[in-house]
């Protein structure tokens, strides 16, 4: 069995970033809380706005190349179904910056991605999320 | 082009650091943190089989009840605040998962469906953060 045991990895010009074949890595993640503000565990994250009711943008320390990245978030822990008397969070949206009706107030660009949920009954709540990020990230 | 042929890469300074440089050149991250830890592609609440079941650091699943599961880590995490993200692998478009729900554990999530009650179906499920 061989070893590598290296600190940093570059492509052979010293600046390029090596390829992993076939394989790519997560770009940003994060766990946040809505109803309390509070970060969990995150990567590449630096900052989290909580814009309204339902929705919350991750700030992102190293910006993506352009928008057509792909994002996906789910519910996390925390929000009671048994209590909220139907389904929950039954619009998942990201990649909300495009749409101007509260509370989608949120920011659709390379360094920032906004995500709104509402519950069946119309209303939106404060849930608690995993999100995650893929794609290139910027030059 | 250049090429390493090795069976593992460790960290020098910290044997689970290893820094790589993004796609436009811009900024350095490491390498560990951006990697999915679990994945699985799941069938553990039906009884129908739509497709072959495969994963990456899972041990086992269990059928809690309609609608709730777990899956088991081979290699656990080194906290519970590790993202999951997850959804059903066909179903009704009403349906959504939600992980961490109840007892999730470093070794151990927890997932349920719902749509109007809890629900069965297979389900894509992936993880990332640090492990122990």
């Amino acid at each position: 069995m061989s070893d590598l045991r290296v600190n940093t990895i570059s492509a052979s010009d010293g600046t390029s970033p090596v390829t992993l074949t076939k394989q790519e890595g997560v770009k940003s993640r994060l766990v946040y809380a809505q109803a309390t503000t509070t970060s969990y565990g995150s990567f590449n994250i630096s900052s989290v706005t909580d814009v309204a009711t339902g929705s919350f943008t991750g700030n992102r320390t190293n910006a993506m190349s352009d928008t057509t990245y792909a994002t996906q978030f789910t519910p996390t822990m925390g929000y009671n179904v048994a209590t909220a008397g139907g389904d929950y969070s039954y619009g998942q949206r990201g990649h909300v910056g495009g749409l101007t009706a509260s509370p989608w107030l949120g920011t659709y660009s390379t360094s920032a991605t906004s995500y709104v949920s509402n519950h069946d009954n119309g209303s939106f709540y404060d849930y608690e999320w995993s999100a995650t990020t893929y794609g290139d990230l910027a030059t | 082009m250049s090429e390493i042929k090795v069976d593992t890469l460790t960290g020098k300074t910290s044997a689970g650091d290893i820094t790589v440089t993004s796609e436009g050149g811009a900024a350095t991250q490491s390498l560990q943190q951006g990697l999915l830890k679990v994945w699985r592609l799941d069938e553990t609440l039906v009884t129908t089989s739509l497709f072959s079941v495969d994963s990456i650091n899972t041990s086992s699943t269990t059928d809690v009840s309609t609608g709730r599961m777990y899956i088991s880590f081979s290699n656990a995490f080194a906290a519970t605040n590790y993202p999951a993200v997850g959804n059903v692998s066909g179903g009704s478009v009403d349906d959504s998962i939600m992980t961490h729900a109840g007892s999730c554990q470093t070794g151990r999530d927890e997932l349920t469906n719902y749509d109007t009650n809890y629900k069965d179906q297979p389900l894509s499920y992936s993880a990332f953060g640090g492990l122990a």
